[in-house]
């Protein structure tokens, strides 16, 4: 009888228990007059009934901006703002654009060139980690004992 | 080819006396004749900075400097009149009084006259300085009064109502042989002149020509008489929606079959429909309109929105009413970011605090426009 492993059922994300969009708001602005916002205008009057309906966990912002390109700005949870300039692109093409702030994280965007990427932050890393070290250092200068610090960080004697 | 001939070059001392305009339209048209000589040598005007004494022999003798090779300008008679210019019917204003002078006190014959010595005690008779502000010497009766109708008609029902009192008066004035009455003007008549015109009968043949029957001549003159020059208030334009509804259930729809291929009828029922109405159709629009039908279609064709915002709220109501989404006609400042967060009356509340702002932080645009022009 072979021993097995319990195997994880899921992986908790977002809000584990339910998912929450990251993005709250879109704000669209458009031009009356301008040839540049001839597919914003478009857009607003064909796609985002549809696109409004199908989200209602986002508040859209629909507001004129005389002589401007048209512009879609995402505001997320975490503060964060992404822009995105649809001057002179097809309705159907900025209903893309609309989909991707939807579903953006609002994160800045991160080169990922790993092939594996670790759901969990490092904990060797992680932002407190470095902060008591450092803090054990300055402690530690006036009792002039280093072999007390290697032990404190193993990592660097590999 | 060359049609006319070529002119010598100016060389020297020209008089202008010589280039003669050609015959005025207004006047009595010449019989042709070479330009008589002009003996107005000292009003003359150079163009170079030569002396008179200086002029070339043909000049100085008084002949004038005319090429021989020019032919004679010959006017024909083209039955012109002489034009004479109306005297204005009335003042825009009210001009101020002429200036009058006080005769010298040498001049003065009354033996009580005394010279004042100084300005106290002498009647302010006052300057023209703010002549021009009151408003009592610009008279409303002066005021522009524009032909067109000044509410714009968009009630398709009475719309049609207009097109057909245009066309049924405008085929009167041409089957009367009034046609020059077709570009005159015509009076607003009362109730019963209105009737009497929707009235008649307007028969319709296969190729859109129109006749029209019953008292044409009541109808033609009380066109006529009331545009005359007549200061008769407007009485009655256009009935009420609900008259012109029944009236057009009432109606044969025959006469929307009338031919506007002519141009002078387009015209007449085109200006009568603009100073019923308001409507002007643009000009654009014009040859596209080949009958009155058309002509209905092309008035009661709702105006374009101006802008998006408004073209929602008709056409999409529905985007207006989700709950989650927040639809503003105008620019969203900074200023109405504040007001929805409840920043903005904290600010205010500050300023006041501190005694640096009175009223509200907005300020309307013509305060700024005083304070561009140094008026505040």
């Amino acid at each position: 009888m072979t021993i097995r492993a319990l195997e994880r059922v899921s992986v908790g994300q977002n809000g584990i228990g339910s998912f929450i969009l990251q993005c709250k708001r879109l704000d669209i602005h458009y031009c009356d007059h301008s040839g540049s916002s001839r597919g914003m205008n478009a857009f607003i009057k064909t796609h985002l009934p549809n696109f409004a309906k199908k989200n209602p966990a986002v508040e859209f912002a629909v507001s004129p901006r005389p002589r401007k390109h048209p512009v879609m700005i995402g505001h997320y949870i975490n503060g964060r703002q992404k822009a995105i300039c649809v001057a002179n692109m097809e309705p159907s093409l900025i209903l893309k654009k609309a989909e991707l702030l939807r579903d953006a994280s609002g994160d800045k965007v991160k080169r990922v060139n790993k092939p594996v990427t670790s759901i969990n932050e490092s904990e060797t890393w992680g932002k407190d980690a470095i902060s008591n070290v450092q803090s054990v250092l300055a402690l530690d200068t006036n009792e002039d004992s280093p072999e007390y610090i290697v032990l404190l960080l193993p990592w660097w004697n590999d | 080819m060359r049609r006319i001939s070529r002119f010598s070059k100016p060389s020297g001392a020209r008089l202008a006396s010589t280039v003669r305009p050609l015959a005025p339209l207004c006047t009595t048209p010449r019989a042709a004749t070479k330009p008589s000589p002009s003996p107005a040598v000292n009003t003359a005007r150079f163009y170079s900075s030569r002396q008179p004494d200086q002029l070339p022999a043909s000049l100085a003798s008084g002949k004038p400097a005319v090429p021989e090779n020019v032919e004679e300008i010959v006017v024909e008679d083209v039955g012109l009149q002489k034009y004479t210019p109306e005297p204005p019917q009335q003042r825009a204003f009210v001009p101020p009084p002429a200036p009058s002078v006080a005769e010298p006190a040498d001049a003065v014959t009354d033996t009580l006259y005394t010279p004042a010595t100084s300005a106290e005690g002498l009647e302010t008779i006052g300057n023209l300085k703010s002549w021009w502000d009151n408003p009592a010497h610009w008279p409303k009766s002066s005021n522009f009064v524009g032909f067109k109708a000044k509410q714009k008609v968009q009630n398709p029902v009475l719309l049609e109502a207009a097109v057909r009192r245009a066309l049924t008066e405008t085929l009167v004035m041409k089957q009367l042989g009034q046609e020059d009455q077709l570009t005159g003007h015509w009076g607003l008549q009362d109730k019963a002149q209105h009737d009497a015109v929707l009235a008649l009968d307007v028969r319709v043949d296969s190729d859109g020509n129109a006749t029209v029957t019953g008292d044409l001549q009541a109808v033609a003159e009380g066109l006529v008489a009331k545009g005359d020059g007549s200061s008769v208030e407007p009485t009655y334009a256009l009935p009420s929606a609900a008259e012109a509804l029944a009236l057009k259930e009432q109606a044969d729809q025959s006469w929307k079959g009338t031919s506007l291929q002519d141009a002078r009828l387009k015209f007449a029922v085109l200006k009568r429909v603009m100073q019923l109405t308001g409507q002007v159709v643009p000009d654009q629009k014009l040859a596209d309109i080949a009958t009155a039908r058309g002509l209905i279609a092309t008035l009661q064709k709702p105006p374009k929105p101006k802008t998006l915002s408004k073209e929602i709220q008709t056409k999409k109501p529905e985007l207006v009413t989700l709950p989650n989404v927040a639809f503003s006609p105008k620019r969203v400042t900074r200023g109405h970011k504040d007001q929805a967060l409840g920043r903005f009356k904290l600010i205010e509340a500050e300023f006041r605090k501190r005694d640096l702002q009175d009223g509200p932080l907005s300020v309307p645009k013509s305060r700024e426009r005083q304070h561009w022009r140094g008026e505040a």
